[in-house]
């Protein structure tokens, strides 16, 4: 059998994702320094370049789009062509940024040789519009380093390979930088001059790392690769013997698929928040439910609870024929702190049923957190949460003197007779144009000891009522 | 109602926490009808001076209290000065506090305040910390005679109420202490509020909305009016504020300033051991004896030194020089100074009365109540011999370094604020991009404020100005020393600065000399090392050369001047031409005219057509003719235009020295002074045309910034003579000099290097056989370049080198190594510069060779010996020429082989462009293209909006112009391409020889020799 790699180069890979408008100067900037990253032609034509300053990016260009690469985006997207390239080959062996490794010698009989395994891998990114840059190499580096200088050819005899190889630039195949000066610095611009020297002479003089390319490029020791995954999935699929008309008929096979569900989860250590059901029906169109959760859950009995609140917001269309369950997202299970000093009335676990329960029988919009957050505004001071927003409150300012119930909105009343305590000044809100300038007293009235203030036009309010 | 003082206010010297100039303050404060402020700054009094300035230029009806805020968990504790000893206490303390932490920091005990027996504490304990506080308190502050504590009252009418006021009461009668009201001023108007919100938001890092339990409730903590501040306190508390006013007289013109007395021998009299030293002076000066009119001269001077009690500033500058001079450290006295006769005596200063008019009043005048102000450049590579020495002599308590206000100007300004109301660092960018570098004028607010209006912009606009020139921090100046006779920390504070060894006071050189203290500048000039250097190889001294070489002169009337001082730039090199300098004395009319002042008032042109014969010199009046007439009846000095305002105004000494110090900020200040509407007036009453007036007004705004006083441009005006003469004889070793005392001078040791071989001075490679560190200018007058020139290279290793060479020179790189000790990166740092020439086949090989880290010294390897049979197994391709181009310029900066120009000359990539010495050729009007290397840009405030660029190819340099139009449609190119071509107009200026080109378009040709590493001057 042939050995034989493939890799493909997808230059930009993250701003041809983006969707732009291309006549608009786009630039995509590194995640922590601003600097650019990937730029589209538009750019180009003011003079940015790569590795360039925001800053000077903006001088040469003020109407630059800007737009911060998100990592955890970059790494799906690289994902999402591995899923692709399976069509291709079981071998799929990502790069991460911007590039996968195809094991291509065991595939060539399956495609009819290198040749038509080339063009479909070709034409199938044409259509896709994905800018790609293909080689072949007898080992995966030799694959790598000629895509990224666009030099490939469908081809894996070594004769041929080997020209292509020698006449490589150092310069487009992304050595460590310092590899590269030292080089220049030598007058070594092409691969072919670096192979020529001996390569321990190189690793003493240039790099160690640079050796280790090179025995990787010659195959003498292997490329570390990390094999592709495809990510879990759990699916259960459940066929009725007789068609289920009403939605409780559903919860008793539900109930089964979500055991084997619950199982699943536990021998993975995952939990889950999404359960997505798929109710085939005579006629098309098929019906979906997603059921979301407020937090992960592995449990059987939650799972089933959730989803018995859940039905009970729903109405079947039609009479169901089939029943399928999916469930693709999954985090890890939070580990369960056993401390037996814990005075803790309440489990995570339990809280946790509490909050699903709470939000499969109220709705998702329904179930909110208070935060506070220091604005010297009492209308301001605090805002509410939903279950998924993480607090980025600022400390409360001192609740000194403060009623516990305040009104939503203030209440206009008559002046004071009976003042206890003040004025307190508030005088804030300039940053989100909501200003409040008031003079707050705690005064007596009604045998009520209430919070009120006065504005800037001398009107009386109450803003709230101590206990 | 009973008068008010507010004793506890901050300005925005307590940095990022005040958000009001002093001058604000006690502006307000006046206008509010108040007592009495003091200004107590954290930790420091850097604010005081110009609140003490503010009030007496503007005859303010307010008494200034010094004093400072210090912070600790226990409380607030905010101590006045009431009089001098108070006031030195103070200082002491805060400078206890400071040099005990690190720069920006201090570190405060409450102990510390035991020492105090003068100054009055006013004092506002944390919450349940008053009793544990308070014995020593008592201890320190009230003991029987005197009484010097209060307790500190705030109502600010938000949660801090509780802590600051509520307790006081209680705690008053507890501790039986008096309460004095206050109201932790901030700003001088509760409008300042949102700065002061985002000041706390720039000093926490981060945005206004994420930091709201930081900052205060509401705007309270300002000049609150009488009548407010009535209600808010009791009247006990108030009238305490006037208690304390009544007790607190001193005045900061108290600092009654004594110069150090230390350099007066024993059993001498000052002025008689200064007249001793000018004797001395005169014969050495005056050899043939001095005129009666230079004597005169010099007894009015010393009458006039006498009676104003400078004697002691005199001798001591004197001690400094003559420390210098008696280390062979090249010095001169710049700027008005040079106006005395009885500084050239001491050797102060170099202009000879004799051939230069010299105007004693311009320095020190009867009426003017200030301390004289002397600046001297020192050599600028042993500047630092002459600051120790300072320290040394007089110790660290007696001088100290001025400081310099670090402002916010709009680069940071727009930054900090946008950063402040929670911009993201993309649109932070976006905003500064559309200021940074941009040809913006004075509005440029309107232009950068004025694309894509949203919500956020009035906000972001008002801050931004608001917050323009707001200290940030304090820095050293470079040399601007105070010296004085008693101990420092009692005068003002002394803070760490940021070098280490390094300590700055907290006042900068305006307030120094508002408060007149003595203050002298100790600058480094870097031509004056190239100077030394030449003349010790010479042999000779500055008075062994001959003046009035009309080589020389002739040389510079062909603007033919690359590395003399202050000739050599565009601007220079553009009037040298025109003026066609024949003297010593055009030489200082040469290097005072290129400037703002002269250029502004429209004096240039009428100068040279007068000198030139074209028109006849006329004076407006016939007074005016002594002043005017060595410079053809056109003011050009600042001391001509002092004395025509003198003459045609009426305006009397000190007046017109005033008028001339307003100049500086008349354009910051926007307004006209008071004294420039007076020259106006005068000077229409006495017939002079408006159009003239303008002019000299005009001139005097440009003289405002960078003026030139005669004086200082005839101590210039000698240096020119010297470096032009070295250049036209001696131009290998001038130019040796020159590359020994870089970084300095307008060019870069490539342009110096290039523009020398244009004059056949036949420059050597680096070679480790025949190179020393410096550059070394030989018998045959040719120069070998130094070792200082390998990048990567110390000066340690490139001395072994040397001294270890044997007298055959090294035989081989190994037996250099191993000599030299050299490590990996110095080899190849060698190699690369082909240092190893004849040792190796070409550096490729030879970089190859030393690359190996397993050879190390010591070991005697035959690795990389020249006859190892190894040695030939190498496959290195030799570099060709470009290679070698850009290997030299990685490696040196300079290269020996041939212009880059020349090369893309020869290879056909420059089309058909003319050289720069073929640009005379062309004729005026007609069109062409020209290719160079970018040597200079610049963009001169003077010129609306016209860049001027030099282009240098194998031939010498050209200039192009670039306008306004043709630089915006080109922005980038002109930018940032380090080789141009132009396409464009020649324009030829028959009298002068000058050639210009008028670019129409411009072309980036950087591409075509990659990677190649020249410096551009830039300036903008």
């Amino acid at each position: 059998m042939m050995r034989g790699w493939l890799y493909l180069h997808f230059p930009d890979l993250y701003r041809h994702s983006l969707a732009q408008d291309s006549a608009q100067p786009f630039a995509v900037l590194h995640a922590t320094d601003s600097r650019v990253l990937q730029l589209n032609k538009a750019a180009e034509k003011y003079g940015i370049a790569r590795d360039m300053p925001l800053a000077s990016a903006l001088y040469l260009c003020p109407e630059l789009h800007a737009h911060t690469l998100n990592e955890e985006q970059q790494r799906r997207l690289l994902e999402q062509r591995a899923l692709w390239a399976y069509q291709f080959s079981a071998q799929i062996c990502p790069d991460p940024t911007e590039g996968l490794w195809l094991e291509a010698g065991s595939m060539l009989s399956l495609f009819g040789g290198l040749d038509a395994f080339w063009e479909r891998i070709a034409s199938q990114c044409q259509q896709q519009q994905w800018p790609v840059q293909m080689a072949t190499g007898l080992t995966p580096l030799a694959a790598r380093w000629l895509a990224l200088a666009d030099s490939g050819r469908p081809t894996l005899s070594a004769a041929a390979l080997q020209p292509l190889l020698q006449s490589l630039p150092l310069d487009q195949l992304q050595l460590d930088l310092h590899d590269l000066a030292a080089l220049q610095r030598l007058g070594i611009s092409t691969l072919g001059e670096l192979l020529r020297l001996p390569l321990a002479e190189t690793g003493r003089r240039i790099s160690v790392r640079l050796m280790q390319q090179l025995r990787q490029l010659l195959g003498e020791t292997p490329l570390p690769m990390q094999r592709f995954q495809p990510p879990l999935t759990f699916h259960a699929d459940v066929p009725f013997l007789y068609e289920v008309e009403h939605r409780n008929g559903l919860l008793f096979p539900l109930s089964r698929q979500l055991d084997s569900l619950s199982g699943f989860l536990c021998h993975h250590q995952l939990a889950t928040r999404w359960l997505d059901i798929q109710l085939v029906h005579r006629e098309p169109p098929d019906t979906h439910w997603r059921f979301g959760l407020a937090r992960p859950e592995y449990r059987h009995a939650e799972l089933v609870q959730i989803c018995r609140y859940q039905l009970e917001k729903k109405q079947l269309r039609a009479p169901v024929l089939e029943l399928h369950l999916r469930c693709q997202q999954f985090q890890p299970q939070v580990q369960r702190q056993q401390t037996c000093l814990s005075d803790d009335q309440s489990t995570p676990d339990e809280d946790n049923s509490l909050l699903n329960r709470l939000q499969s029988r109220l709705g998702t919009e329904q179930l909110q957190r208070i935060s506070s957050n220091g604005d010297p505004r009492p209308e301001y001071s605090w805002h509410p949460l939903s279950l998924e927003q993480q607090s980025a409150a600022t400390p409360a300012r001192d609740p000194r003197g403060r009623p516990l119930w305040l009104l939503q909105t203030p209440l206009p009343c008559s002046p004071p007779t009976q003042i206890l305590c003040g004025p307190e000044r508030i005088d804030a809100g300039w940053w989100d144009h909501h200003p409040v300038r008031r003079d707050y007293y705690q005064v007596l009235a009604h045998e009520q000891l209430l919070w009120i203030f006065r504005d800037d036009q001398g009107q009386w309010f109450i803003q709230g009522y101590f206990a | 109602m009973t008068e008010y003082s507010e004793l506890h206010c901050l300005s925005n010297f307590s940095f990022l926490r005040g958000a009001s100039h002093p001058e604000e303050l006690v502006q307000r404060a006046a206008a509010l009808g108040y007592r009495a402020l003091a200004l107590t700054d954290e930790c420091s009094v850097a604010g005081v001076v110009c609140a003490h300035r503010e009030i007496e230029e503007q005859q303010l009806d307010l008494q200034l209290i010094v004093g400072s805020e210090f912070r600790h968990p226990s409380g607030v504790y905010v101590l006045l000065a009431p009089d001098r000893q108070g006031y030195a206490e103070l200082c002491t303390l805060i400078t206890r506090c400071r040099r005990a932490a690190t720069k920006g920091e201090y570190e405060f005990e409450p102990h510390m305040l035991a020492a105090l027996t003068h100054c009055l504490l006013l004092w506002q304990p944390t919450p349940g910390q008053a009793a544990q506080w308070y014995p020593l308190l008592q201890k320190s502050f009230r003991p029987p005679e005197s009484d010097r504590l209060w307790l500190l009252a705030e109502r600010t009418l938000d949660e801090y109420d509780s802590d600051t006021y509520a307790p006081m009461r209680q705690l008053s009668s507890e501790l039986s202490l008096p309460v004095v009201a206050a109201s932790h001023v901030h700003m001088h108007h509760p409008d300042r509020q949102s700065l002061q919100d985002c000041l706390t938001a720039i000093r926490l890092n981060r945005p206004v909305a994420s930091i709201r339990d930081r900052l205060f409730a509401n705007g309270e903590r300002h000049l609150r009016s009488a009548r407010k501040l009535q209600r808010l306190y009791p009247q006990a508390w108030l009238q305490a504020t006037q208690d304390i006013t009544q007790r607190c007289r001193f005045h900061l013109s108290e600092i009654a300033y004594q110069y150090p007395t230390d350099s007066v021998p024993e059993g001498h009299q000052a002025s008689d051991y200064l007249r001793e030293l000018v004797n001395d002076g005169i014969s050495k000066r005056f050899p043939q004896g001095a005129s009666d009119s230079i004597r005169n001269t010099i007894e009015k001077e010393l009458t006039l030194i006498s009676q104003k009690g400078y004697e002691h500033y005199f001798i001591t500058l004197y001690d400094i020089v003559r420390f210098a001079r008696s280390r062979n450290i090249m010095c001169q006295g710049r700027g008005s100074a040079a106006n005395s006769i009885v500084c050239y005596c001491l050797f102060l200063t170099e202009v000879n009365p004799e051939e230069v008019q010299l105007l004693f009043e311009r320095f020190i005048s009867a009426e003017r109540h200030e301390p004289p102000d002397i600046d001297i450049d020192f050599e600028s590579q042993r500047r630092e011999e002459v600051i120790q020495h300072i320290y040394q002599r007089y110790g660290r308590d007696r001088a100290a370094l001025a400081a310099t206000v670090i402002r916010y100007r709009p680069r940071s300004a727009l930054r900090d604020v946008a950063k402040a109301l929670g911009l993201n660092s993309t649109e932070q960018e976006q905003l500064v991009s559309r200021y940074a570098g941009r040809y913006l004028g004075k509005d440029w607010m309107d232009h950068v404020f004025s694309q894509k209006p949203s919500p956020q912009q009035p906000l972001l606009r008002r801050l931004t100005e608001d917050i323009l020139g707001f200290p940030r921090h304090l820095s050293q100046h470079v040399g601007g020393f105070v010296i004085t006779e008693g101990l420092l920390p009692s005068l003002v504070p002394v803070e760490n600065a940021s070098m280490d060894d390094r300590t700055v006071i907290q006042w900068d050189k305006d307030d120094l000399e508002t408060l007149g203290l003595m203050k002298v500048d100790i600058l480094g000039l870097g031509m004056m090392t190239a100077i030394r250097r030449s003349l010790n190889h010479l042999k000779l001294s500055m008075s062994d050369i001959p003046r009035g070489d009309a080589a020389t002169y002739r040389m510079l009337q062909k603007a033919d001047s690359i590395g003399v001082f202050q000739v050599e730039s565009r601007a220079q090199m553009n009037m040298l031409p025109r003026l066609k300098p024949r003297c010593y004395y055009d030489l200082v009319v040469q290097v005072a005219i290129v400037r703002p002042g002269p250029i502004h008032g429209d004096m240039v042109h009428p100068y040279l057509k007068r000198r030139n014969g074209d028109e006849a010199a006329d004076y407006p009046l016939p007074e005016l003719k002594p002043i005017l007439e060595r410079t053809y009846g056109v003011p050009l000095f600042q001391e001509q235009v002092i004395a025509f305002a003198m003459v045609a105004a009426d305006f009397s000494a000190a007046e017109a020295d005033q008028l001339r110090r307003s100049m500086a900020s008349w354009r910051r200040k926007g307004h006209m002074h008071r004294l420039q509407q007076r020259l106006e007036e005068n000077m229409l009453k006495k017939g002079f045309s408006p159009d003239y007036i303008q002019r000299i007004q005009r001139q005097l705004e440009g003289f405002g910034e960078y003026g030139f006083p005669e004086s200082h441009a005839a101590s210039f005006a000698q240096l020119v003579y010297i470096t032009a003469w070295l250049k036209c004889h001696h131009p290998g070793v001038f130019l040796a000099a020159l590359l020994n005392s870089q970084p300095m001078g307008f060019y870069s040791p490539a342009q110096l290097i290039h523009d020398a071989r244009l004059h056949q001075v036949c420059v050597h490679p680096v070679d480790i056989n025949h190179s020393q560190w410096d550059h070394h200018c030989q018998q045959d007058g040719s120069v070998r370049l130094g070792l200082r020139l390998v990048k990567g290279l110390t000066q340690n290793s490139a001395v072994r080198l040397t001294e270890q060479r044997p007298a055959e020179g090294y035989q081989s790189i190994s037996q250099c190594v191993r000599r030299a000790a050299l490590n990996r990166h110095e080899r190849e740092a060698l190699a690369s510069a082909a240092a190893f020439q004849g040792l190796s086949e070409h550096r490729y090989h030879a970089r190859w060779q030393v690359s190996d880290p397993g050879a190390s010294y010591e070991a005697q390897t035959e690795l990389f010996d020249q006859d190892s049979p190894q040695h030939h197994l190498w496959p290195l391709q030799a570099p060709d020429e470009v290679d070698n181009l850009l290997e030299d310029y990685a490696s040196l900066g300079v290269t020996l082989g041939r212009h880059p120009m020349e090369v893309l000359r020869e290879q056909g990539l420059l089309g058909s462009s003319v050289t720069a010495s073929g640009l005379r050729q062309q004729a005026h009007g007609s069109e062409c293209y020209l290719s160079g290397v970018v040597t200079c840009r610049q963009r001169p405030g003077t010129a609306s909006g016209v860049t001027f660029v030099t282009l240098e190819d194998e031939t010498g340099c050209a200039n192009v112009v670039v306008w306004l139009a043709t630089a915006k449609r080109q922005l980038q190119t002109l930018m940032h391409a380090r080789l141009l071509q132009v396409y464009g107009k020649v324009e030829q200026d028959p009298d002068s020889g000058i050639t210009n080109v008028i670019a129409y378009r411009l072309l980036d040709l950087s591409g075509t020799l990659e990677r190649l590493q020249t410096r551009s001057h830039d300036f903008h």
